[in-house]
This record gives C-alpha cells, sequence and structure tokens, in this order.
C-alpha cells in the first residue's frame, strides 16, 4: 500500500513530529507509515483523513 | 487511575504505561534472583514455600503486568511492534525447548540435565533481545 502522507504534511510545513502530535501517535509511527513500513489500522486512518480533509482513499492507495 | 479518563487523555494514558513499566521492572528483580536461587541452590521447608511463592508471584505479576502494557499502549504501531517481539521471544523459547526436548528423548545420556526454571528466565532474555532488535529496525526506543 503507498500513501501520499509526506507530501501532504510537506505541503502543510509540518514536521514529523508536528504530525505525530496532533494524530497523538508516536514519530516512528508517522516515519513507519510514511516509508511504508506499517499500514495504519482503519480507525487511525479516518482520524489522517480526518485532519487532513480528504478521504482516504485520496490518501492511501495499492 | 481511572481508565475510563486514560482513554480520552493518551498523555495520561503514557504516564499509565510508565508507570506499569516501572512495576514490571520492580516484578522481574523479585523474579530473577529467586528463581535463579531456586536454580542454583533449591531449598526445602518453609524457607524455600516462601521464596518459591514470591517467586511465583513475581512471574505472574510479570505476565499480567506486560498483558496489560500491551493492552494500555495507545501507539498502534508501538503496540504491534511489542506484540511482534512477543511472538518471536516465544517461538524462539518454544523452539529451542523443543530441540532440547527431542534430543533428550531420543539420546537422554547427551545433554545435562536442566531445571524447567530455566524456560522463564530464558524466555525473559530472549524477550528483551527481540525487543530489541524488532524496536531498532524501527528505531524506536525500547
Amino acid at each position: 500500500m503507498t500513501n501520499r502522507l509526506r507530501d501532504l504534511r510537506g505541503e502543510l510545513g509540518w514536521s514529523q513530529a508536528d504530525l505525530a502530535a496532533k494524530l497523538e501517535i508516536s514519530r516512528q509511527s508517522v516515519n513507519a507509515i510514511e516509508t511504508g513500513k506499517y499500514d495504519p489500522s482503519l480507525p487511525l486512518a479516518f482520524r489522517i483523513a480526518k485532519l487532513f480533509r480528504k478521504k482516504i482513499e485520496d490518501i492511501f492507495s495499492e | 487511575m481511572n481508565f475510563a479518563t486514560c482513554e480520552r487523555i493518551p498523555a495520561a494514558r503514557q504516564q499509565e504505561v510508565r508507570n506499569l513499566r516501572k512495576w514490571l521492572a520492580v516484578a522481574t528483580a523479585v523474579f530473577l534472583p529467586l528463581n535463579s536461587l531456586g536454580v542454583v541452590r533449591p531449598m526445602h521447608g518453609a524457607t524455600g514455600i516462601i521464596l518459591a511463592a514470591l517467586a511465583g508471584v513475581g512471574f505472574v505479576s510479570m505476565i499480567a503486568l506486560g498483558f496489560t502494557i500491551l493492552l494500555r499502549t495507545s501507539d498502534e504501531f508501538r503496540r504491534t511492534m511489542l506484540i511482534r517481539s512477543v511472538l518471536w521471544a516465544t517461538g524462539i523459547t518454544l523452539g529451542l525447548v523443543a530441540i532440547y526436548g527431542y534430543v533428550d528423548l531420543l539420546h537422554p545420556e547427551a545433554l545435562p540435565r536442566i531445571p524447567l526454571l530455566v524456560i522463564p528466565v530464558s524466555f525473559i532474555f530472549v524477550l528483551t533481545a527481540a525487543k530489541l532488535l524488532v524496536f531498532r529496525q524501527h528505531r524506536i526506543d525500547a
């Protein structure tokens, strides 16, 4: 699964730590998701989508 | 600490997990020396029973605290890594015990007799190593 998390975060000028704080997860989690080492659960994917005001499929794709 | 409150406040939940980890360290500090003492120098009578009970309480506490830490870890990625470490440690320990058991069954004289109490201690060490490896792989502070 691929995702646009790094791009979206970059557009807003957020660091991984900033995004982690907003999602209430660890910075390592953000890094693992961005690098494709870890696929987030559906609730976390919804939180990410809500934070960026996008649909899940606009951020995550196969 | 109120679990319901912690559900809504991740910072409080993180603090709770930190406290649980401290208690896990205490339980390990109680269990390991007593268990090792039981292996190296078995005791009998009332002293032996008390020491065995303390070691038993220590070990059961370790399992309960470890399980609670897993449940209370709010970061799902960290929780996944913890579960992966436990699975690796369980697999390695059980594998080694099974191999040792089969060799002992087929060639009873080939291996020295080892007390069963060595198994939980081995599991703790293998779990520590597995955790370090898994967490280092993803650059997480263990």
